[in-house]
Order: structure tokens, then sequence, then C-alpha cells
């Protein structure tokens, strides 16, 4: 911690995207000149964040290159409260905790939209990095929103909204090739284009890697499953987590009208239960969006913009595991389809907003086929029939009234409603080649109709307070909640358990936000929340005479998180920017007999530090630095609270430090070069074990020190 | 532990804030440079002055950047002179351009009487401060670059004439 300190202390706050003058440089400018130069990026915007009733954050194309972020995931990884475990989960490796909470699983406590499009999977309601492959290169900017988001976003926003948006920048054409250790390589081609009233965007690029290669020993104490795999003692994951991501998105505007196409394909080795052998399990995800909007102004007052959306999703895993080629293989497809409207009403003193959105689920179908397992495993397939749907329908609303010069209220609530709908499922039935001659006593066929608890309404309230204590300072008071409805796969678990349904998760949050541009060079921003989280889809043990012990899921769930987050950034010198933020948050287990157990994968403190200067013209070099306190595994029981036990180790505290120097026109040329290092102190960076992967008791390791190159052509 | 960390943050954000360069201002200071040279005064009023004088009224927020400009410019052939005052009454001598800030908003009514009896060309950066009389205010585009209105009438009434080239690229009110 001292060392943090002192890192801190000695180089101080971030990245402040100041164009760079000096007063010298603009003296013999003309007036048209001077009236060209930007005085703050259109990212940080200061007036813009202020009057947002939201903490957020925005990085740039800039900031990308500058700081040398090789995927959006190291940009989130890289945000204030934002913090990555990587448990090399079959759905997505990437999953991060938000403000002390922690979901096991692939990622799905924020909504991930990219170009305003969300990015969801329907199976588990979650944003998995698999199925999200746009390459950092094509990134214009990603805004950040943090708080409780579900009036605007629905269903999932539990701690706030991402968006990713890769067409904004009409005039910027460039190609990347780039590469590193670890097998590392990536090429991105960014292109815009204008015939007559039409401007169009494309993006497109791939990335490959060759995956961590350490002695599966490392990750365990336990000899026996690593012998039971048929990995020898030695053995390494070498070959067993390789990854590699496909991309193309394209959009188009003309006057009131867009559309916009993306294709995502990866694919990903896993481990999942036990070590993988022979070339290792492998996930691939495709996936495709479709989209058509408009953005009509109908007059100076009034805005209506709709957008509609088509859906695929397929993925299909591959096992590797105790035979080699053993057939093992878990597949699904989903399809779906959203619209969603909103009109904005704006005049002097309002803002309102009306919305509505409706998205439909067409198709879910996942095939599970594990023929070297036995028959009383999890063949089978579970799936919605042909004629049925998941029918999701919404309405929001949102107020803002400029009560004074000084005072905005913010008012808004959604209703969302889920019908029922029905889920099949299917096991050791003929459908499958492998199960056909299965005798009818080890066949089960399932079918269920969800019915969501409440009549499947659910409402969602946000409030808050604007004060502007001066134009340079805004104080933001914050009261908002959001829902996550249990997934498919839950009210799946719940049919075949034959347990009740189950109710939506909630999270109720309460936030001060103070933000302030103390100098034009020098702004602000600190938070206090108070988040409570209710209603938790766990694992719930109870005791009976009769049965002893079972486990079944409830809405069981209860934390409470209380943190504060301060982030400041400053341009100490016209050449020299800096940023640095910390968050330290307590959170609390409420869980009936869980009280006195820390709740799992909740860090106290997070610290980032961010350092950039300018050499001269042609020349930027900039270091970023992390540090999270120690981690802790989630309490397990099968029985009383009391008898349970960590999953796995607690992680110590880990502080890593990143480099990258940039060189724009390179020998005068449009090439721009860029060196960097990650994890340059080559720390051993651990995650703590989930419940994916038990036997890792020791933690999943990440990648030690990584070196890359990218050289970029813009024309 | 979060004490101490929050007292180093609060030390360093002092130091650092002290450092921090105001390119906004910068660009700013620039454009004053540019006002004064397409801004003819009443020619008595030129004549009459050994310096061209130029008051920043209230807060100053442009630091040591007029006098690092100014000192070597030299406008309608005479020197420059900044003077920095918190109120209308510590002005000695009617300058030629009034820079008001943002806390004068109180005081702008008699400014603008000032002004227009004194031939001054007055320059803001605060909302609405065109609409209310400033002859020249800046303000901050969707794009993030600074432009400015022009408040036409008031300028006429100061006696003030603007060439046609800022006119053109000013929003004219």
């Amino acid at each position: 911690m001292k060392r943090l300190l002192s890192i801190i202390i000695l180089s101080s706050g971030m990245l402040f995207n100041q164009e760079k003058i000096d007063i010298d440089d603009i003296r013999n400018l003309s007036i048209l000149e001077l009236m060209k130069i930007k005085i703050v990026t259109a990212a940080k915007n200061p007036e813009d964040l202020l009057d947002i009733p939201a903490s957020v954050a925005v990085i740039t194309a800039a900031d990308i290159k500058k700081y040398g972020y090789r995927s959006y995931l190291e940009i989130l990884n890289h945000t204030t409260g934002f913090y990555m475990i990587n448990d090399y989960h079959y759905l997505g490796h990437k999953n991060f905790g938000v403000r002390g909470f922690f979901s096991p699983g692939s990622f799905g406590n924020v909504i991930i939209l990219v170009n305003g499009v969300p990015q969801l999977s329907d199976e588990y309601m979650d944003y998995p990095d698999t199925k999200i492959t746009v390459p950092v290169e094509a990134i214009d900017r990603i805004e950040i929103i943090r708080g409780p988001m579900s009036v605007m976003y629905g269903n999932g926003a539990f701690f706030g909204a991402i968006n990713i948006i890769t067409n904004q920048d009409s005039e910027k054409n460039s190609l990347t090739v780039g590469g590193g250790n670890y097998g590392e390589n990536h090429g991105t081609i960014h292109f815009s284009g204008k015939t007559g009233e039409i401007e169009m965007r494309l993006n497109a690029g791939y990335s490959k890697n060759t995956g961590i290669d350490v002695k599966y020993s490392d990750l365990t104490s336990n000899h026996d499953i690593i012998e039971y795999s048929r990995n020898d003692i030695n053995a390494t994951t070498k070959n067993m987590l390789e990854s590699g991501k496909k991309y193309v998105d394209m959009s188009f505007k003309k006057r009131a009208i867009f559309g916009l196409f993306s294709f995502n394909e990866s694919f990903t080795e896993v481990l999942d239960g036990i070590p993988s052998i022979g070339q290792g399990s492998e996930i691939t995800h495709i996936a495709a969006n479709m989209n058509l909007g408009f953005d009509k102004k109908i007059n100076s007052n009034l805005t209506i913009k709709g957008l509609a959306g088509y859906y695929t999703h397929s993925h299909r895993l591959d096992y590797e595991r105790i035979i080699v080629h053993a057939g093992d293989m878990d597949a699904k497809l989903s399809r779906a389809l959203d619209f969603d409207i909103t009109a904005n009403y704006t005049n002097e003193k309002y803002k309102i907003l009306f919305g509505g959105y409706v998205r439909s689920v067409e198709e879910l179908l996942q095939i599970a086929d594990f023929p070297l397992d036995g028959l009383n495993r999890a063949d089978g397939e579970i799936m919605i029939p042909r004629n049925e749907r998941i029918l999701t329908k919404s309405l929001y609303h949102q107020t803002t009234w400029k009560v004074t010069h000084k005072i905005d209220l913010m008012g808004g609530f959604r209703i969302e409603h889920l019908s029922p709908y029905t889920i099949s499922y299917n096991r050791g039935l003929a459908t499958l080649d492998t199960t056909a001659n299965l005798p009818p006593e080890n066949r089960t066929n399932i079918t269920g109709r969800v019915k969501p608890p409440g009549d499947g309404y659910a409402l969602t309230p946000r409030f808050s307070l604007l004060y502007k204590i001066n134009p340079k300072t805004v104080i933001k008071l914050m009261v908002g909640s959001a829902i996550k409805q249990p997934t498919f796969m839950d009210n799946l678990r719940q049919i075949i358990m034959q347990r009740p349904f189950l109710n939506v998760q909630k999270i109720q949050t309460y936030e001060m936000n103070i933000t302030s541009i103390l100098r034009q060079n020098c702004r602000t921003n600190f938070s206090i929340f108070y988040n409570k989280l209710y209603d938790l889809i766990t694992a719930t043990n109870e005791f009976s005479p009769e049965s002893g012990w079972t486990i079944f899921s409830a809405n069981s769930g209860k934390l409470t998180t209380i943190g504060t987050e301060i982030c400041t950034q400053i341009q100490i010198h016209p050449k020299l920017n800096s940023k640095f933020s910390i968050s330290y948050q307590k959170t609390v287990n409420d869980k009936a007999g869980f009280e006195t157990y820390k709740p799992g994968y909740s860090p106290d403190l997070l610290a980032f530090l961010f350092l950039d200067y300018e050499i001269n013209e042609t020349l930027t070099i900039s270091m970023k630095g992390k540090y999270i306190s120690e981690i802790k595994t989630e309490w397990v029981t099968d029985t009383s609270p009391e008898a349970g036990t960590r999953l796995g180790e607690a992680i110590p505290a880990c502080l890593t430090l990143d480099g990258n120097l940039m060189i724009s026109n390179l020998l005068q040329s449009k090439f721009n070069l860029a060196l960097g290092m990650k994890n340059g102190l080559d720390r051993e960076i651990r995650y703590p074990t989930t419940a994916s992967n038990t036997w890792i008791e020791k933690g999943y390791l990440d990648f030690g020190r990584q070196v890359y190159i990218n050289l970029t052509y813009d024309f | 532990m979060m004490k101490k960390i929050l007292k180093y943050i609060t030390v360093l954000f002092l130091i650092s804030s002290l450092w921090a360069q105001e390119t906004e201002y910068i660009l700013k200071s620039a454009f004053l440079e540019k006002f004064c040279k397409f801004t003819e005064w009443e020619k008595e009023k030129i004549d009459s002055s050994a310096y061209f004088y130029i008051t920043l009224l209230g807060e100053n927020e442009f630091g040591e950047l007029l006098n690092d400009l100014f000192s070597k410019l030299k406008i309608k052939d005479k020197p420059v002179k900044i003077q920095y005052v918190q109120n209308l009454h510590e002005i000695e001598i009617p300058p030629h351009l009034i820079f008001i800030s943002k806390d004068q908003k109180k005081n702008l009514d008699k400014i603008i009487q000032y002004s227009k009896i004194n031939n001054i060309l007055t320059v803001g950066d605060t909302e609405n401060y065109g609409k209310l009389g400033v002859h020249i205010n800046f303000y901050i585009t969707q794009e993030n670059t600074l432009h400015f209105t022009i408040n036409l009438a008031s300028v006429q009434s100061a006696r003030l004439r603007i060439n046609l080239l800022l006119l053109e690229i000013a929003k004219v009110i």
C-alpha cells in the first residue's frame, strides 16, 4: 500500500484530453483557424457531463491510442469501480465485479450496447465477452454510465450501461496490424465513405492469441483431479486456453434513416469442471445483429427515434475432457426481435421522454450431448416450443424539470412486463443420435409453463436532483433501482426441481456525486454510494427431519455496499496529463445465517493511475497502473452456514503497471507506431476461483508480462 | 489508511491545480487580440490615450496570460496596459476593452451603461451575457470549439464599429 501511495504522490494524476496549445503557437493563426481549435474533446464536454444525472466516464479513441488499450475489456478493467475476474468460464472468460458486487457466470450486471444496440444473450441474460468481439481500433468512444439504469435500459442494468460507439467519426480511415508475445496478432480496418446523401462506415477486425502456458499444478493442489482428467502431473495449459475473434460492422445513414449490421465470431478455449486434454475444449460463438432506425426531428422541440433489430446468436462447445475427441458437445441457438421507440420533447424548462420497448425471443434451443459420460448425465435438449416466445414489453418515461437556473429535478419510471412462456426439457429422447436407443426409463420429458411472480410486472423508479452551486460545480443526488429477471435457465431449474418461480432480483441505490471543474484543466468527481441488493437468486440450504439438507435456488441473497469514489483529472502541464481514482467500498452479506462471512469477490480498495506525456508533436509516452486489494472467494456450504468453507484461496493485493509509446506520423508518413508493455512488473495476476472451476482453488492465472507492437496507417 | 490517501490526494490536487494551464483562456486571449484588430473606436478615444487599455473586471481566470500575450504586442500602434479590477469604481481610466467575468452578472446593467458612455468594447464568456447587452460573448459549440455572439445593437449604441469579417463569422444577435 505504501508503494502505491508513493507512486500516486510522485507521479500524480491522468488524461485530460485538451488540445495542446501555447499562446506563442496561436498568435499567428487567423480568427477562422482559432474557431476550429477544440478546447475540450467531445467526449469530455464538461457541460454535458455536469448535466447528466448519473456518474459518467467517457473514453475516446485518442485515449485508447494514447494508453495502448488492447480491448474494450481492458478499458473496463481500468474504469473506476470495475474489476475483472477471468474464470475461464465456458460462456465467456471475463466477468466484472462492479462497486463491490460480482455475480459468477458471464458478465451480466451492466448493459452493453454497441452503437446503441443491446448485445444481450437471451439464455442467461448476459453479455459474454465471447459474443461481443468489437476490436478496440474500431471504437470512436465508450460511454460508461454507472448507477442503476433500468429506467432507460430495462432488465439487467444493475450497475449501469456501457455504450461502445464505432460509427461516430465519419472522416477517419485506418488500417492496423499488430502482434506481441503469447502468439498475439491482430488486424483491423476502419473505413468511411459518402455517396450523395448516404454516409457509410465499415469496421472489420480479427485477433488471436495462444493463451497462458502454466502447469495445472500451479492452479490446483488437487493432483487427483489432474490425474483423473488423464493428464500427467506436469501437464500444462499450453494450447488449452487459446482464443480468437472476428468482427465486422457496417452502418449507413441517410437523412433521418440509419442502419446497422454487425457480425461477431469468436473461438475460446475453456476449462470447464476439470483440466482439458488434447487440443483443449473450445467454444465457438457466432452472433449477427441487424438494425434499422430513424431519428427524426419533428420540430424544434420534438424528436422521435425508433430502432428495430433482429438478432441471432449460436454457440457450440466441443469438449476435450478425459478422452480426446470425446464428442461431448453443448450447443445453443437463439433468435430475437426487438423494437424501441422514444419521443423527446425539450423546451427551456422541461426535457420529457416517453419510450416503449418490445423484445421477443422467437427461438431458444440448447442441446447437450455427452455420449461418453453415461446415460445418467445431461444428454438432452431444452427449448421454448416452436409456437411459443418469450415476450417482454416495457413503457418508460423520464422528465427533467429545470426548476431554477441552479436546480434540475429528474424523475422517471419503467414498467416492464414479462409474459408467461413454456419451457420444454427432453432428456434421453430419440432426437439425438447418440441416445436413440435409450430405454424408456432413462428418458425424461418435462414441460413447464413459466409464470413470473407479480403477474410478470416489474416497476423501477428513478429520481435525481442536480444542484449547480456555480457553473462549474454540480451536486447530484440520485436514487434509483434496477431489476434483473430470472433467466430462462433459472426458470428451467425451478421447473425441474418443482420449486416456485423466482422473483426479479433488485438493487436500490442512493448516491451523492459532486462533479467540479475547479480550473479549466482540473476536474474532480466524488461519489458516495449506498447499494442494497436483495432478492438475489442464490443457492439456499434448507433442513428438514425427513429429507435432511436440500439445496435449491431462491431469492434469498442480500448484500449491502457502502462506498466512495474519487476521481481527479489534472493537466499538470500542457504536455503532461494525469488522472487518478480511488474506490473504497465495504460489502456486507445480509443473507440470513451468513452475516458474519465477508462476501466473496468484493475487494475493499481499487486504485487507478494514468499519466501521459507528450514529448513532442509525434511522440507520446504513457503509463497506467491498477491496484486491487485482497479478494476472498465465496463462502459455500452444503449444510448450515457455520459448516461452510471458502471456495478457494484468497487472492492477495496486486499492483500492475502498463506502459505505451506512441509515435505518430512515423518518418513524416501516415504511419503511426505503438510499442507497449502490459503487466510490466511481470506480477502474477490471479483471480479468485468461482463455481465454474472449483478445482482451481489457487485461483485463475492471467498473462504475465506482455509486449506488443502496433502499426496503423491512416488514409 | 483512507484518511491518509485522501490527504495525499488533496495536497496533490492543490499543487497540480496551481500548475495547470488554462487552455481555454489561451484561446480567449488570442481572440481578444483579434477583436481589437477588427474593431474601430472613435478617433478621439484612441488618440487621447498613450496606451491601449484592457480591463479585466471581476475574477481573473486568465492568470498571467493577458500580460504574457499583450506585453509583446501593440494595438492601434499603442502599447497595451492590462488592468485587473473587482468592480467599476476601481477603474481609473476608462479602457478600450472590458472583459466581464461571470461573477459580474448582477452589475451587468451598470457595466453596459458605462461602456456605452465611454465607447468601450465589452467581451464576456457567460451564458446570456450577449442577450443582456455584452458586445461579444464567447460560447462553446457542440464540437467544443470556441465561438462568439455579437450584439450588434449594443455595439452600435456604444459607437463602435465591428469589421464585416467578424460579423460574418459570429452569431449576430
